[in-house]
C-alpha cells in the first residue's frame, strides 16, 4: 500500500513491528514499532512511558518522511 | 522399441504464421497439419521423440477482441487432434501475442485437460496472469532469442507430453506457477534445516526451500522539505473502524478501505472505536486505540506546529491474507485520494 503513495510521489513512513517483513516488500521509510498486535504502543509499559513512547515513534515517522532515502530504511526508536 | 512419438498441438500468432505484421493482426483463426514458423525449429529440437501433429494460428487482435468465438474454434481444432501437449509460442515480450498465448493456456488446462507450455519473457504482463494455468518456459526479450529459446521449450514439452506433469520449477526451469507440493524426502525438516545451518556456518550459502517471491521496486519518494507546511494523513492496516463498522469491511482479505473523520479529535476515543482485524487480538487496541491509530501524539505534534495540519480523516482495512493486486489497487487509491487532499507525507501502521 506505501509504495502505491511512493509512486504518487507521497513519502511515507510504515510503523510496524516486523522492520523485516516492510524491508523484504521494499517498504522506503519503516519505523519499528512496540508490538504485533499493537504498533504505536506497548501496553507493558507504565501510562506515561507508553505516551512517550508513541511520541517519539511519531516523531520518529516524522523525521523519516523528511529524510532522503535510496532503499528500504529501519529507523529504530528507543523504549522510553 | 521406441515409445510412441508426443503429438504436439502447436498455437502461433499471424506474425509467426507468415501472414503479417500488425496490418493482419485481424486475419482470422486458420490451421495446417504439420509444423510451421518456429514449429520447424521446434521440430529440430524434439528429434525422434514428438512430432507437431497440427499447427493454429490466429490474428493476435482478433482473438484478443473476440476472444469467446476465437476460442471456441481453438478448442474444436485442438480436440480433434488429440495432442498429448499443446505449446503455446514463444511470444517473447509480445503484449497481445502474449495475452492469446495465454488465453489458449487457460482453456487447454481449465476446459480441454491437456498438459500445456507457453515460451514468454518473465516480465510479460501475461505470466501473472496465467502461471496458474500453464508452464511458462522463460524466453528472450524478442525473437531474436528463439534458437536459444527452443531447446528448453522442446525439452519440456516432450516431458510434458510424456509424462502430463513436471518436477517443481527450480529444477525443471520454468517460471514458478506459485504452487507448493508434497513430497517425500529422506531427511526430516529439523535434519535439514540444522544441515542447512551447518553450511550457512561454515560460510556457504545453501538454496532455501521455501524461496520467497519477488515484489515490485518502488523508488521511495523524496523527503518533504518543509515539514512544517506539511499535510500529514495516517492509513492503518490495522482494522481500527467506529464502533459498528458502519461500512462492513470485511475482517480479512479486504475488497475496500474505509475513511473516517478524526476531525477535533484529540485522541481516537475507547470505545468509539473498535478493531475489527481478523488476525490479532484487538484486547490492547481497544483499550487505547491511538496504539495503533497514533492520533494523540500527531495531535500535539500539530499543536507544536511541527508539521502544519493533520489530515482530518483516516484510512483503515484489514490488512491480512490480502494478495498483492488488491493491495496494490487499494494502495492505489487511497494514494489517489490522498493525493487530491494535497497530503505531503503519510504515516502508515500496520499490525
Amino acid at each position: 500500500m506505501q509504495k502505491e503513495a511512493e509512486r504518487a510521489g507521497i513519502p511515507t513512513a510504515l510503523i510496524t513491528a516486523i522492520p523485516s517483513v516492510a524491508k523484504s516488500v521494499g517498504v522506503s521509510r519503516i519505523i519499528t514499532g512496540g508490538g504485533i498486535p499493537y504498533p504505536a504502543g506497548n501496553p507493558s509499559l507504565p501510562r506515561d512511558r507508553e505516551i512517550e513512547f508513541r511520541r517519539r515513534l511519531v516523531a520518529k515517522a516524522l523525521e523519516a518522511v523528511s529524510t532522503a532515502v535510496k532503499e528500504p530504511t529501519v529507523f529504530d526508536v528507543s523504549i522510553a | 522399441m521406441a515409445e510412441k512419438k508426443v503429438r504436439i498441438v502447436h498455437y502461433i500468432n499471424q506474425f509467426f504464421a507468415g501472414i503479417g505484421g500488425e496490418e493482419k493482426g485481424s486475419s482470422p483463426l486458420e490451421h495446417c497439419e504439420g509444423p510451421k514458423g518456429p514449429g520447424v525449429g521446434l521440430m529440430q529440437q524434439v528429434g525422434n521423440e514428438a512430432e507437431i501433429v497440427r499447427t493454429i494460428w490466429c490474428g493476435d487482435n482478433l482473438v484478443n477482441q473476440e476472444s469467446e468465438r476465437i476460442l471456441a474454434g481453438i478448442a474444436e481444432l485442438i480436440r480433434e487432434a488429440k495432442p498429448d501437449v499443446v505449446v503455446a509460442g514463444p511470444a517473447f515480450n509480445a503484449g497481445r501475442y502474449g495475452l492469446a498465448c495465454g488465453m489458449v493456456a487457460r482453456l487447454c488446462s481449465q476446459t480441454l485437460k491437456v498438459p500445456v507450455l507457453i515460451g514468454l519473457y518473465p516480465e510479460n504482463p501475461a505470466v501473472e496472469i496465467y502461471r496458474r494455468d500453464a508452464y511458462i518456459w522463460p524466453c528472450a526479450e524478442t525473437a531474436v532469442g528463439m534458437r536459444k529459446d527452443l531447446p528448453g521449450l522442446a525439452r519440456l514439452a516432450v516431458k510434458l507430453g510424456r509424462a502430463g506433469t513436471l518436477g517443481p520449477a527450480i529444477e525443471e526451469g520454468y517460471l514458478p506457477r506459485g504452487f507448493r507440493s508434497n513430497e517425500y524426502v529422506a531427511k526430516n525438516a529439523a535434519e535439514r534445516a540444522i544441515e542447512m545451518l551447518m553450511k550457512r556456518l561454515a560460510g556457504q550459502n545453501p538454496p532455501t526451500e521455501i524461496p520467497l517471491r519477488g515484489f515490485e521496486k518502488v523508488p521511495p519518494a523524496a523527503p518533504v522539505q518543509d515539514l512544517s507546511k506539511a499535510t500529514v494523513a495516517i492509513v492503518t492496516g490495522g482494522g481500527m473502524v467506529p464502533r459498528g463498522n458502519p461500512d462492513k469491511l470485511k475482517q480479512a482479505f479486504a475488497d475496500a478501505y474505509g475513511t473516517y473523520s478524526i476531525a477535533g479529535l484529540p485522541e481516537l476515543p475507547a470505545g468509539d472505536f473498535k478493531g475489527i482485524h481478523g488476525g490479532y487480538d484487538s484486547t490492547w487496541v481497544d483499550e487505547d486505540p491511538d496504539r495503533v491509530v497514533p492520533l494523540d501524539a500527531l495531535r500535539q505534534f500539530e499543536k507544536e506546529g511541527r508539521f502544519k495540519v493533520l489530515l482530518n480523516e483516516y484510512y483503515v482495512l484489514c490488512g491480512i491474507g490480502t494478495n498483492v493486486a488488491m493491495a496494490k489497487k487499494l494502495g492505489a487509491r487511497i494514494a489517489e485520494q490522498l493525493k487530491r487532499k494535497e497530503v505531503s507525507a503519510a504515516i502508515y501502521t500496520s499490525t
